[in-house]
């Protein structure tokens, strides 16, 4: 097996129910990220040469060196009767050329493909969805397409590419989900619903708590209704 | 006699003291007459004063009341422990129990059996059984006072049942009694409504009674293959013209109605008293979008809180009372039987396995497993010794055990049940320790330790065949879950083998049941069904716990796929879904080279009781 010139894999989470539902997948970190979001969940995997350093504690995610290709190939393999597929997240897995050399080997192994991306790098995800390399896309958007975004990225943002790749998505015939980060402390409820907007006509929509509050101090919101913020999975599809 | 119990509580100062709950200190008077069993010694079975303070001593907080009926319960089964092991068992099988090498089961009833199921179809048919000789009750003619009638037959075999009392395909066999034909189901809110009764009918008495331990209700998610040409019973026990395979819809639909009523808790008695819901799933079950269905919705009840086992039949028969009491070889026959389906395990035996392997130093495999021949024979002799009991007391109509194995004169017919029908249980506890010890390694550490311990259960499953057949019993090893025996093999084995504990169970001190791994293990929920499955397929039963919560964010849709990946690529035999029992390892991350696994799932110990009824999911009542 040709190892060499795979993505640097900077996690690995060897089973999880949650990060593709309906399927049992393990879940690949690459290392590296073009984002900042202050509300991070993994920060240790947003510099493109990973570090060492401690556990944090964040949600099981190791930091430190990179993990050998090999030994993740490995126990991915090992465990491939009872795993539906993989989820390959970040970081941003989009930034890494080599990013389809490793799903094509884990679609070898019989095993469903998804990749996580910040929306960021639409040619990239092209590329993935012509090559039909990918089962299913899952793009999380943390604002609405407006200012706002460079705030809840920590950087600025080319918008541009962010709205082509939800129009990539909304276009292709695959699996594709959104997931909204939604901060009460950032978003207000029309800009909840301006994301409605965005992705109106997609498949599936997935709300998703914050992690760590965006803006520390402000003062969380009442979206009105009964649902407020807290649950994943409610459907903003129909919105 | 009389002034014998009299006696005893007046030394007790019990002032107070229920007609029906003195019945315990009457047969602990019956025993150490010798009117009950044959005892070999006529000596009083002395009760240590440390037993008879506990005993009347509340357990919750200092000073809280404690009813007369319960003191009166323990102090009689204090007495009854005694004087069991001191007359019922051999010498060398009550010095093991005292010693903490292994657990006998149930000497605080000694003239009890482990588990019991109700049959619903000889319900039907027969009635209620008369306690004690007296005449049955008539077979209801509508479903609601059949519904009583399953709690008043319900709340009888509690009293002659340590453990458990299981009822086998409890949606289906009431499915011919719900209004119109097979093809008709009948409106949800009635359906609830009848849920409610069943549920409500079937809880414990939160009073804390004999009959307090619960009963398992178990739900069909499909008609298996074998049930489904059996006639239907309805109303008065008469045949409906339709076999149960046409109440299939009736059936789920049922099924949904009662764990959504038991999901809400709705006029429902205190969670703690109501019975367990038993989903059975089948290869079919798992292919059906209407089984998914209900699934779906307990998997959903369960992330809410509501406590639900699945039991996984991949050969297509349910195994009646399946939680408590599989059969592999006789229960296709007595499925399809006619008023089939009750069968019992007569006692729990359960091997303090840490303490066996402790006895050897590390990697004498083959003297662990001398050790567990000794104490394998030594609990079959103990079944031996129960069974002559049991033989004595189930005699005659008017014996202890008549309603269950003597049909009145007036009922005429077979009776309800045999004693040579029974199964006997060999229970483990602590295998992952014991391998620990021997081996070095922890079952979530190593394949080869999950090896290790597969080959120990094979050889002592065949062992406990063997040495049952000997006697003519019917012997099983089962994975113990007794929070009770376990904690006093910890204790004990604290004494004598301190350092070799400490070294196995990494300072905690304490046992895993059967032949899990262990609660707290870095191990992910794929690595645990896997490996456990493997080991489960050695044992007769044995519970794999998944607590939800320990699955942040996880969806029903979630669980049920994990579920499938348990039936198709494991040999789990039962998922017990059980919030904030443990945690079966959630993220669990690679680090890099050192490929080191970081989890969290620290969990609440094994569910200490108390005896007093109080269950531990698959606990036994001792
Ligand atoms: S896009 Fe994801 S990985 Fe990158 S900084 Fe934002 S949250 Fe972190």
């Amino acid at each position: 097996m040709e190892l060499e010139g795979l993505p640097p894999i900077g996690g690995l989470l060897e089973s999880s129910l949650v990060h593709w539902e309906g399927r049992v997948a393990a879940v690949v970190f690459l290392q590296g990220c073009n984002l900042a979001c202050p509300g991070c969940p993994a920060p240790h995997l947003v510099p493109r040469a990973a570090a060492g350093g401690a556990e944090d504690g964040s949600g099981g995610v190791v930091p430190g060196n990179l993990i050998p290709a090999e030994g993740v190939l490995d126990a991915v393999f090992s465990r491939r009767a009872m795993l539906d597929g993989v989820v390959v997240a970040g970081g941003e897995p989009l930034l890494h050329d080599t990013l389809p050399d490793l799903l094509e080997i884990l679609r070898s192994f019989g095993l469903q493909t998804r990749v996580h991306t910040n929306g960021t790098r639409p040619r990239a995800l092209r590329r993935l969805l012509e090559a039909d390399l990918v089962d299913s896309v899952a793009l999380t958007l943390r604002a609405p397409l407006n200012a706002l975004y460079s705030v809840a990225a920590g950087t600025e943002v080319d918008l541009g590419g962010i709205w082509r790749s939800v129009e990539l998505l909304l276009g292709d015939p695959g699996d594709h989900e959104f997931r909204v980060v939604v901060d009460p402390r950032l978003l207000t409820r029309e800009d909840l619903l301006a994301l409605g907007r965005t992705v109106a006509g997609a498949r599936r929509v997935v709300l998703e708590p914050a992690a760590r509050g965006v803006l520390a101090g402000r003062p969380g919101r009442d979206y009105g209704g009964s649902g407020g913020t807290g649950g994943a999975d409610r459907n903003l599809g129909a919105a | 006699m009389v002034r014998g119990v009299e006696e005893r509580l007046g030394r007790a100062r019990v002032r107070r003291i229920q007609a029906p709950l003195l019945s315990s200190l009457v047969d602990a008077e019956l025993l150490e007459g010798g009117f009950l069993g044959e005892p070999r010694r006529r000596s009083g079975a002395l009760v240590p004063r440390d037993a008879i303070e506990a005993a009347l001593s509340p357990r919750s907080r200092p000073g809280a009341a404690l009813p007369p009926e319960v003191a009166a319960r323990r102090l009689g089964g204090e007495v009854l422990r005694a004087h069991a092991l001191a007359e019922v068992f051999p010498e060398d099988v009550a010095t093991a129990h005292l010693e903490g090498a292994l657990h006998v089961h149930g000497l605080a009833r000694p003239a009890a059996l482990f588990a019991l199921t109700l049959s619903l179809d000889a319900l039907k048919v027969e009635g209620v059984p008369g306690a004690g000789g007296r005449t049955p009750s008539r077979a209801a003619e509508d479903l609601r006072r059949f519904l009583a009638q399953v709690g008043r037959a319900s709340r009888t075999l509690r009293g002659y049942a340590t453990h458990g009392v299981g009822v086998p395909a409890a949606n289906l066999l009431l499915a011919p009694l719900l209004p119109g034909n097979g093809s008709e189901v009948p409106p949800a809110p009635d359906l609830r409504e009848e849920a409610w009764h069943l549920l409500f009918e079937a809880a414990s008495d939160p009073a804390g009674s004999a009959a307090a331990m619960g009963t398992d209700l178990d739900l069909l998610a499909e008609v298996p293959a074998c049930l489904a040409p059996v006639p239907a019973l309805g109303p008065g026990g008469r045949r409906t013209g339709e076999s149960l395979g046409d109440q299939a819809a009736r059936s789920l639909a049922l099924a949904r109605a009662v764990v959504a009523v038991r999901a809400s808790g709705e006029g429902l008695p205190p969670r703690a008293t109501l019975p367990g819901l038993n989903i059975v799933v089948g290869r079919a079950a798992l292919g059906d979008p209407r089984s998914r269905e209900l699934l779906r919705e307990a998997l959903e009840a369960a992330l809410r809180g509501t406590p639900i086992r699945l039991a996984l039949e991949r050969d297509g028969i349910p195994r009646p009372g399946s939680l408590l009491l599989r059969d592999p070889e006789e229960d296709a026959g007595r499925c399809a039987a006619d008023g089939g389906m009750r069968p019992f395990c007569a006692q729990r035996v359960t091997l303090n396995l840490p303490r066996a392997a402790f006895r050897c130093p590390p990697g004498d495999l083959a003297g662990f497993l001398r050790e567990c021949d000794r104490l394998v024979d030594l609990a079959v002799a103990a079944h031996g010794a129960r069974r002559s009991l049991l033989a004595t007391v189930a005699a005659g109509e008017g014996g202890a055990l008549a309603p269950l194995f003597v049909r009145s004169r007036r009922a005429g017919g077979p009776p309800p049940a045999d004693l040579a029908s029974g199964s006997w249980s060999v229970g483990i506890i602590g295998l992952n320790e014991a391998v620990s010890h021997l081996l070095g390694e922890e079952f979530h550490e190593s394949d080869g330790a999950v090896k290790v311990g597969a080959r120990v259960l094979s050889y002592l499953g065949l062992k406990v065949r063997e040495a049952g057949a000997a006697l003519d019993l019917r012997v099983h090893l089962d994975a113990s879950t007794s929070g009770r025996a376990s904690e006093r093999f910890a204790r004990l084995d604290r004494e004598e083998h301190r350092r070799e504990q400490e070294d196995a169970t990494a300072g905690r001190g304490h046992y895993t049941e059967g032949a899990a791994l262990r609660p707290d293990a870095p191990a992910d929920l794929l690595l645990r069904l896997e490996r456990e499955g493997r080991l489960h397929g050695h044992l007769r039963t044995a519970v794999f716990r998944l607590d939800p919560s320990a699955e942040p964010g996880v969806s029903e849709e979630g669980l049920l796929v994990a579920l499938e990946k348990a039936f198709l690529h494991t040999g789990i035999h039962q998922i017990s879904f059980e919030p904030g029992a443990g945690a079966p390892g959630r993220a669990v991350a690679r680090a890099a080279s050192s490929v080191a696994r970081v989890g969290d799932g620290a969990r609440v110990g094994d569910g200490a009781r108390d005896g007093d009824g109080a269950r531990d999911g698959d606990g036994g009542g001792d």
